[in-house]
This record gives structure tokens, sequence and C-alpha cells, in this order.
């Protein structure tokens, strides 16, 4: 838990470095506000919330099973896909309020540097918390799916989002409909500028994007298809701790 | 209320950790007995539903057992594994998991001191389990088993941990609950622990069935394996010369410098009655006298073997 709090806060202290450095190396020119955006997109979108979710999807399951407490939880008069989607949830519920208070926090932090409008709007803050919610709910749900149905879960979770979804989800063409991070980049509010040096930055960056309402509609089907699959897949599994 | 179970087996690969059980279980306590890596805690995650059988039959009053939920409001299980939420106290974790059974937060709770108050652990309760020495992690596993009065339950290996006093708290517990109608199962590999809660017992080696009976059919089935004895002893050349007139007695083997003979009988009983009598009449002080073979796993072989 402790790790996974600081680990959110991150960007945090990354604003508050950043406030130290202006006077000595940034300038007084320099605007803190307009780190927001960026921040906001290739720290929380694109590394930590991929990141986290492997780690605490993969183990929402595995955990109970490799520590035996699961048992405890089985012998219960609860239907078992209850129970799986019960952990789940809790985990994803958990993360997003981690990832969105940090980024709170960070835009607390980014709008002392000449107010909260420099930063980007209400509208656009809560979008992003609300893209960062979704994408912790439909990341853990996929990643408790491979967690308990493979072997090294975390190995390919990783591959998965810092590969597949990387690459595939910034190339042209429909094969980018099959990843995850293509539906919120479409729904997020701060898009990646044209013009970085790094390839997939520059793909995604003049890669076309679903409008709003399609992206939210499939990102809510993919939702529920992989809670459902989560839920009813793990809960026919036989979870033994093996020590006999 | 009854526990069938037919034609059982359960396999890994190649690894048949079950195999062909057919037996069933009435109301009172019933043991597995078994050398460790018997069988038994896998027969018993059979039992509570956790693990799927491979093939055969497991129900409780004609219901299959695997996925089956609603019968979980009937089963208690305390684990083998030493495996807790280390950050709970003693009673969050009982309440919590009582609370699964759909009791209100008050009739959970009271539940919960109930049963923790059964297994003596009331004046810990409010410590976190990870403060908890081996016996109090053993009563509050058992706690949060019995907190819910179901009417069936599996304890795998129970008294692993607790002090004498405990064991006699605990094995009095477990027979008072089954006096009370309840199929109390308890999974064990010490014979004496089990001979002391039940007289009904299940007989578990290599995943077989090796035996079921009462304590005394068991008995008898061990009495006829052939035990070594060693006997220490001031005249050890005269007790030998005795020893060997005694029609049960295999073999003998005797240690001048140790003043120790080591007997094989195959009649251990009749060999146990008549040894004192044979030391009261030809006045030998015996100073010692143990079975280096009187352990399950040497009885498990010689009934595999047989």
């Amino acid at each position: 838990m402790l790790w996974m709090v600081l680990l959110g806060l991150v960007p945090v202290f990354y604003g508050i470095l950043v406030y130290i450095l202006k006077p000595i190396a940034l300038g007084d020119d320099f605007s803190i506000s307009g780190v927001f955006p960026k921040l906001a997109f290739s720290m929380y979108l694109h590394f930590l919330l991929p990141l986290m979710t492997v780690f605490i999807g993969t183990s929402v399951i595995i955990d109970e099973v490799e520590s035996a407490t699961l048992p405890y939880l089985l012998v219960r008069p609860v239907p078992r896909w209850k129970t799986v989607l019960a952990k789940v949830l809790a985990s994803e519920v958990m993360l997003a309020i981690i990832l969105c208070g940090s980024l709170s926090v960070s835009f607390g932090l980014m709008s002392l540097d000449g107010g909260m409008a420099n930063v980007c709007t209400i509208g656009e803050f809560f979008t992003a918390i609300g893209v960062l919610t979704a994408g912790c709910f439909a990341y853990i749900s996929l990643f408790s799916l491979v967690g308990g149905s493979i072997k090294k879960p975390v190995l390919t979770g990783l591959l998965f989002t810092f590969g597949w979804e990387k690459i595939v989800g910034s190339l042209p063409g429909s094969l980018r409909f099959t990843t995850v991070i293509y539906y919120l980049n479409s729904l997020f509010p701060f898009k990646e500028q044209a013009g970085s040096s790094n390839l997939f930055s520059l793909l995604r960056a003049t890669t076309s994007t679903l409008t709003a309402w399609k992206a939210a509609l499939i990102l809510l089907i993919l939702m529920a298809v992989l809670h459902w699959a989560a839920a009813s897949l793990l809960s026919l599994k036989e979870f033994a701790h093996q020590e006999e | 209320m009854i526990i069938n179970v037919f034609d059982l087996s359960k396999w890994y690969g190649q690894i048949i950790a079950v195999n062909n059980l057919t037996f069933s279980i009435d109301p009172g306590v019933t043991g597995f007995l078994g050398p460790n890596g018997a069988g038994k805690t896998t027969l018993m995650r059979m039992l509570i539903g956790q693990l799927k059988p491979s093939q055969g039959t497991l129900t409780i009053d004609g219901e299959a057992i695997w996925n089956n939920h609603t019968l979980m409001r009937r089963i208690g299980y305390c684990p083998e594994q030493d495996a807790f939420w280390q950050y709970l106290t003693g009673l969050d974790f009982v309440h919590a998991l009582i609370q699964m059974h759909g009791f209100s937060t008050e009739k959970a709770m009271e539940k919960a001191v109930m049963a923790i108050r059964l297994v003596d652990m009331e004046k810990d309760m409010h410590r976190r389990i990870g403060s908890y020495s081996k016996g109090m992690r053993q009563r509050i596993k058992l706690a949060q088993a019995i907190a819910h009065d179901p009417d069936i339950l599996f304890l795998d290996e129970p008294l692993n941990g607790l002090d004498p006093m405990g064991r006699h708290q605990i094995m009095q517990l477990i027979k008072d609950l089954g006096n009370r109608g309840k199929i109390v199962v308890v999974s064990s590999h010490i014979l004496h622990e089990v001979e002391a809660m039940t007289d009904n017992i299940l007989l578990i080696n290599h995943g077989r069935l090796l035996a079921q009976g009462t304590i005394y059919d068991i008995r008898q089935l061990i009495d006829t394996h052939p035990l070594q004895v060693t006997i220490r002893c001031d005249q050890v050349d005269r007790l030998t010369a005795f020893l060997l007139a005694f029609e049960d007695v295999l073999s003998v083997q005797f240690n001048r410098e140790k003043n120790q003979v080591t007997v094989e009988t195959n009649q251990p009983e009749l060999f146990h009655q008549r040894l004192p009598e044979l030391a009261l009449k030809e006045n030998l002080k015996i100073s010692s006298l143990w079975s280096p073979d009187e352990n399950l796993d040497a009885i498990f072989d010689y009934l595999v073997g047989g």
C-alpha cells in the first residue's frame, strides 16, 4: 500500500522539484502551470496508470492464493464470482483514489503559479480524472484475469502495456482498436505535443482519435466485458496453495 | 445429515493426490489420520468445495459441494496454513469473515465475541494477529470456523502449535461440538491426538484409504504390525535369555555396553503385558523402554506393504 502511494506521488515530487529549480535554473519566464498537461499525459496516463495497474491487477487474486488467505473467503455463502468481483473493484477504486488524488495535488500545486485558469479548465481537469479512473477499471480487470490465468503475469502485463499498447496504440490502421490506451487517448483532454522527439509520441500526436462519445461507449463495453470475464472465469478456477 | 464420498480421485498431471476414495461421514467427530503428504489436505479441500474432484462424487445431504456457495452456510473450515491478514486484530478478523454470512454488524460482532470466548482468546482479541503466538493464531483460526455455528466443521491439523493446556481445551471443544450432533472432521498425523478426540477414524496414506473404523479396529490392525521395542535393563544377558523364550518375539539384538536389548514382536499388546510380569518375577530392573518404530510412518509403511 505504501509503495503505491509513494509511486502515485512521484509527479507531485516532480512538481515540487520544478518549483525549487525555477529560480535557480529554469528562469522567471518559465511557466510552471504549463507543465501540468504534459505531466498528466506522460506521467499519469502513459506511465503510472499502466505500471501500477499491472502490479495491482495481477496480484488481486494471486496474493490471496500465495498468502493462503483465499480459503477464508471462499468458504462463505457468497458466490465465488462476487468475491472475485468485489476484490477486483476494491483494487480499482483504491488505485483510482491514489492516482486521482495525486493528479489533484499536482493540479493544485501547478495552480499556485499563475492561477487555475493557466493550468487547464475545470472541465479538462475532471475529464482527466474520469479517464484515469476508467483506465484503472479497464486495466485492473484485464490484469486480474491475466494474473489468475497464466504464469509470469507481471512480465506479460508489462510487455503488454509498454510493448503492445505503446506500439500498436500509436500506429495508424485498425489494429490500434485492439488497445485500451487508444480509447483513453481519445478521451483524454490533454494531447501529446506534435514535434516531440520520441517516435511513438510523434505517431500518437499525428494519429487521429475517435470522437469522445464513441470512445467512451467502447471503453464502457470493454470494461463490462473484462469484468464479466474476470469474475466468471476466475470463479471457475481452483485456487489452492500448493503445499502437500 | 451425512457426507458421502464415492470413488473420489484428484490428480495433478501425473501425480495422484487422492485415489479412489469411498466412504461416508456421519455426525460426530471423525479423524483423518495419515502422515504428512498423505492426501488429507487435498481431500479436505475437496470436501470444502475448494478443489474440484478429477473423478467421483462428493455430496453433503445429496448436494454436490464444488462451487456450491449455499452449502457454505453450513460449513466451517480451519485451514492448516498459518495464514492471516496480519494487520487485523483477532476480533476484526473473525468479525469480517462472519459478516460474509449475511449477519448484521451487531449480530456478527456478538457471534465473533462468543466464538473468541470459546477458544479462550477474549483477553487478546483487540491485539493485531501479527503479534500473536502460534498457539493464539491457531485458536483465532478455529474461532472463525465455529463463529457462525456451522453444522459441519473441517479442521485441518487444528492442534498444531498449541501447548498441552491449549491442546486439552481445544480437544474438549471439538468433542463437545461432536456431541452436539455436528459433523466434525479433524485431520492429524498424530495417532494419540486423534485417539483423544474420537474413536472413528479414516486412515489415509498416499491418497488411499487404508482403513476406516473405530480406533479399536485400527489398533488391532496396527497391533499385528511387528513392532520393535528397546529395553534398558541392569541384567541384559538374563533378560535376553528370557525374551528368546517368548513365542511372539521374532528377533533379539542386544548391546552389552549400553545394557540394552531390542526385540521385534508380532504381538505388541501381549508383549507389553508379559514384560512387567517377567521383570517382577525375575527381579529385573528395567530402567527404560521405548519403541523406535512406534510412529505412523512405520505403521503406514507396514499397512501399505501388507
